[in-house]
């Protein structure tokens, strides 16, 4: 018996435009099933429809058959779906209820019904599966930990069909490498799981079967392997070799901690001007921090950050909106940066002049949605019109945190290709933090890898590849 | 325990002990017409309300009348029109400030109360002339009023309970009248604010009905 | 504020509370008041609420001071200024019960008198939800300064540049709790559901309410 089997299924939010166009789907138990395809293209919706969440939280028009384990979903609440499928969303974070995560991992199995005793034995076993403390505080923990909390409050359900959605946003190469061996156990014993992703080159080794969901059709994939050579391929670096210049920022003895915690420690190096520097590491290593330093949105609590930029920076230390304009930051989630009512305006606010807003909207290829409030747009144009937005102020530094996370590899590619032009066009100084394999190398002419919250190695692209080849 | 043993463990606690006969249902099932995304949506609000008033208890005893609503009357106004604006029910006001008020019932059990009762009072109104919610300016009255309305329920209890200082305070009529009309104007400001960013929320498709 | 946390039953608690900001706003001009609040306090410290007690010792003080200051400023009266501290204090100590009991804690023992799930899962949510929503304050302001929007004080730039995105992440943030939440079996009405770790009252419990409405009995007594 199949574990999922969608029969000539159509779906339309709107009732106009079909987001699934008369599709079919199956997955098996014993199988771990990958569903891919670029930003917007239904993969989302279709999770939805064979959780249950589309037809009865979302509204729309849904037609064919939907059904798990044989027996058809379309006429059954959420409450009961909710006991065949479980779905891991997206967003972590935003799905926490409680404060700590025996209490968490409970929620579910009081709404099943479980007896007590039960519920304390599963919260055991999946925080033992997970490696979570079930006595740690929710809000205390970092991001691949959220993501390992929520799937774990999934599992604890006990439902024989596991529905992912881009599982590996927050984790780093190791975590992911370990959420899959799980989930691929999992599918041993008899779990259909099936597992939204971007990143194809992390989970297709693992997985049973490929579909892909394009232009609201869902196709199979016989040939894994050449999927995986044409779709996994690193980004090119085009740009010529960085010709060495004096220091932007040399950071030196730098430590930070916070809530009694030491997050970095005697971290020095340096940030050579109008190069483009990576910072590698695993989560929860300190990447982000060191970028927020070196942004100024927090004070180290030992060492110093020496800047050549502008000697009127050395007078204080509270960034202003001076410093802003020299420093563009880049957020991980463009929706806290996008506040006007139209893009235009969003480029054009803080931009040097409105000419040079206007070549940013033609060079970011967002001069056609120039009219369309920014909440509006998909996510990959937002994440170009954030950036956008940013390139206006013509920053001579730009550091982006973790740019490329949830990116297509198509986007991905649109994205690096458009950092590494704006790079060559203005000669900003580039900060990137990532764990992407994908396209490191391509952001890099200088590499420092952060481990223990101090720096570990520096080097150039050979660190990047030593990197990433070690924990593939 | 191996991986192996502890799937086993996971799947064994989850099997039902006798298989149950199950009829395929797919009620709507809801509260009074409220879904969980009303119920979440309106518990959000209710927390930034909590998180934006939490000088509430320096306002106090502070004497002079109306200073909690002058202090509190944007946030008390702003939030609740955009959850009702989105959560356009009857009661989710009410069930706004039941959700703030757990916390209030530990800082000001009189404004607990007494905002429930604004609440009911203002819906109250609203519905009455406007008869849903269907318009936004049933939202922005409800609010613009909800506020305001615990004006006079302090006024009588700072007669009942105050010391001397405040109830010569709220005795001196012009005070009284010039607090009180702030307080409405800023409410008023607050519920416009409020369907103004829910308006411009709707029409970028960030907020769905 | 943190500390004490699961000592009281929650409803013990919500009584405990209301009975010692009413019995101090109602007595707060006797003479006696602070007499009992001092009882209130040594009450609420010997059932395990110590930590809690000793943060709001300071605040209380230097607060109730201050206001008691100024009223005994701006009438002369004596009695004015006590009854200020008075009810400055019951209001801090009200707070000590609330710190003592966890949103869960809570919102397991209404489940488990039968209340409504959309309530207690409302209020789950309200109170669960402060400390993402600091956070969430926190990075909007932070974006907004890194987009070199301004200070926050000018009605222009909080409107658009903080309390649009500010918005616009809690609509997307209760959308994806609201269908965790659905997703994970909740339903507002009809399915069975069981309660995990419930606390129930317990003579402990019966002993502190007695103490504390002694005090209350009392100082009636005395008045």
């Amino acid at each position: 018996m199949r574990a999922v089997e969608l029969k000539d299924v159509s779906f339309s939010y709107d009732g106009e435009k079909q987001v699934l166009n008369h599709v079919s789907f199956t997955a098996e138990h014993g199988e771990v099933t990958l569903l891919i395809g670029p930003s917007g293209c239904g993969k989302s919706t279709l999770l939805s429809i064979l959780s249950g969440i589309i037809p009865n939280i979302t509204a729309g028009n849904l037609t064919g058959q939907v059904s798990v384990d044989g027996e058809s979903i379309l006429n059954l609440g959420t409450d009961e779906i909710c006991r065949k499928v479980g779905i891991v969303l997206q967003n972590p974070e935003a799905q926490i209820v409680h404060k700590r995560v025996e209490d968490e991992i409970a929620f579910g199995l009081e709404n099943i019904g479980l007896a007590e005793e039960k519920i304390a034995s599963q919260i055991d076993t999946v925080c033992k599966m997970m490696e979570l403390d079930k006595n740690w505080q929710t809000r205390t923990l970092s991001g691949g930990q959220k993501q390992r909390l929520v799937t774990a409050s999934t599992l604890a359900m006990g439902q024989k069909v596991l529905v992912l959605d881009e599982p590996l946003a927050n984790l780093d190469q190791t975590g992911g490498r370990e959420l899959m061996e799980l989930l691929r156990n999992l599918a041993g014993h008899g779990y259909a799981v099936i597992v939204v992703e971007h990143r194809v080159d992390m989970v297709l080794p693992y997985a049973d079967s490929l579909w892909t969901v394009e232009e609201g059709t869902v196709r199979k994939i016989d040939d894994k392997q050449e999927y995986l050579n044409t779709n996994t391929q690193k980004i090119k670096d085009t740009l010529p070799e960085y010709r060495p210049q004096e220091n932007l920022f040399s950071l030196e003895n730098i430590s930070y901690s916070a809530g009694g915690r030491e997050i970095l420690r005697d971290v020095t190096f340096s940030v050579p001007k109008g190069a483009r520097t990576v910072i590698l590491g695993e989560n929860g290593c300190g990447k982000t921090t060191l970028l927020r330093l070196i942004a100024r949105l927090n004070r180290p609590t030992g060492g110093k950050i020496v800047q050549t930029l502008d000697a009127c920076f050395d007078r204080r230390f509270n960034p202003d909106k001076r410093w802003f304009q020299s420093v563009g930051v880049v957020y991980q989630n463009p929706n806290y940066q996008l506040f006007m009512p139209t893009v235009y305006q969003e480029v054009r606010f803080g931009a040097v002049s409105d000419e040079y807003a206007e070549e940013i909207l033609e060079r970011f290829s967002i001069s056609h949605i120039r009219n369309r409030h920014p909440q509006s747009l998909s996510e990959g144009q937002k994440r170009r019109a954030s950036i956008a937005a940013i390139a206006a102020t013509q920053p001579k530094v730009l550091l982006l945190d973790e740019p490329t996370v949830g990116r297509d590899y198509q986007g991905l590619k649109e994205l690096v290709e458009l950092l590494n032009e704006l790079h060559r066009q203005t000669g900003c100084t580039m900060v990137t933090v990532t764990h992407d394999v994908r396209c490191a190398e391509a952001l890099c002419d200088k590499a420092v890898l952060i481990e223990g919250g101090t720096v570990q190695k520096q080097g150039g692209k050979e660190l990047v590849r030593e990197y990433f080849g070690e924990r593939s | 325990m191996k991986q192996n043993d502890l799937t086993e463990t996971l799947l064994e606690n989850t099997q039902p002990e006798a298989p149950v006969e199950k009829k395929a249902t797919k009620e709507k099932k809801s509260f009074l017409g409220y879904q969980i995304k009303d119920i979440v949506f309106l518990a959000v609000m209710s927390a930034v309300i909590l998180v934006t008033s939490a000088f509430m208890p320096l306002l106090l005893h502070i004497p002079l009348f109306g200073v909690i609503q002058l202090g509190l009357g944007l946030q008390f106004s702003m939030f609740p029109a955009i959850g009702l604006a989105k959560v356009r029910k009857p009661f989710s006001l009410v069930f706004m400030s039941v959700f703030s008020g757990v916390v209030l019932l530990f800082m000001n059990t009189v404004m607990f109360v007494c905002l429930l009762f604004c609440a009911l009072i203002a819906e109250g109104v609203s519905l009455l002339i406007f008869r849903s919610y269907e318009k936004d300016v049933a939202c922005f009255v409800a609010c613009a009023v909800y506020f305001p309305l615990s004006l006079p329920f302090m006024y009588v209890w700072y007669q009942i309970m105050g010391g001397t200082v405040l109830s010569y305070v709220s005795s001196i009529w012009w005070v009284t009248a010039l607090m009180s009309i702030a307080v409405v104007a800023l409410c008023c400001l607050g519920s416009f604010l409020g369907v103004r960013i829910s308006k411009e929320l709707k029409k970028s498709g960030v907020m769905k009905k | 504020m943190s500390g004490d946390k699961n000592i009281l039953y929650p409803l013990t608690g919500i009584l405990s509370a209301v009975v010692i900001l009413l019995s101090g706003l109602i007595f707060a001009k006797n003479i006696w008041c602070p007499v009992l609040l001092v009882w209130f306090f040594i009450w609420l410290m010997l059932f395990g609420c110590y930590r809690a007690c000793l943060k709001v010792l300071l605040p209380m003080l230097v607060l109730g001071g201050i206001f008691a200051g100024i009223t005994y400023l701006a009438s002369g009266d004596g009695m004015s200024a006590m009854s200020m501290m008075n009810r400055m204090a019951a209001v801090f100590l009200a707070v000590v019960p609330g710190t003592s009991i966890t949103p869960v804690q809570m919102a397991r023992c209404l489940s488990s008198l039968r209340m409504p799930r959309a309530v207690t899962l409302g209020m789950l949510i309200a109170l669960s939800f402060v400390p993402l929503l600091t956070l969430e304050i926190r990075r909007v302001r932070e974006a907004m300064v890194t987009r070199g929007a301004g200070s926050i004080f000018s009605p222009q730039i909080l409107y658009r540049a903080f309390l649009i995105p500010l918005i616009t992440r809690l609509v997307n943030i209760s959308d994806t709790l609201s269908l965790s939440v659905e997703t994970r079996g909740f339903t507002l009405s009809g399915s069975d559901y069981s309660i995990y770790h419930l606390q129930s009252f317990r003579p402990k419990d019966a002993v502190y309410i007695i103490g504390i409405v002694l005090g209350v009995v009392g100082m009636a007594v005395i008045v």
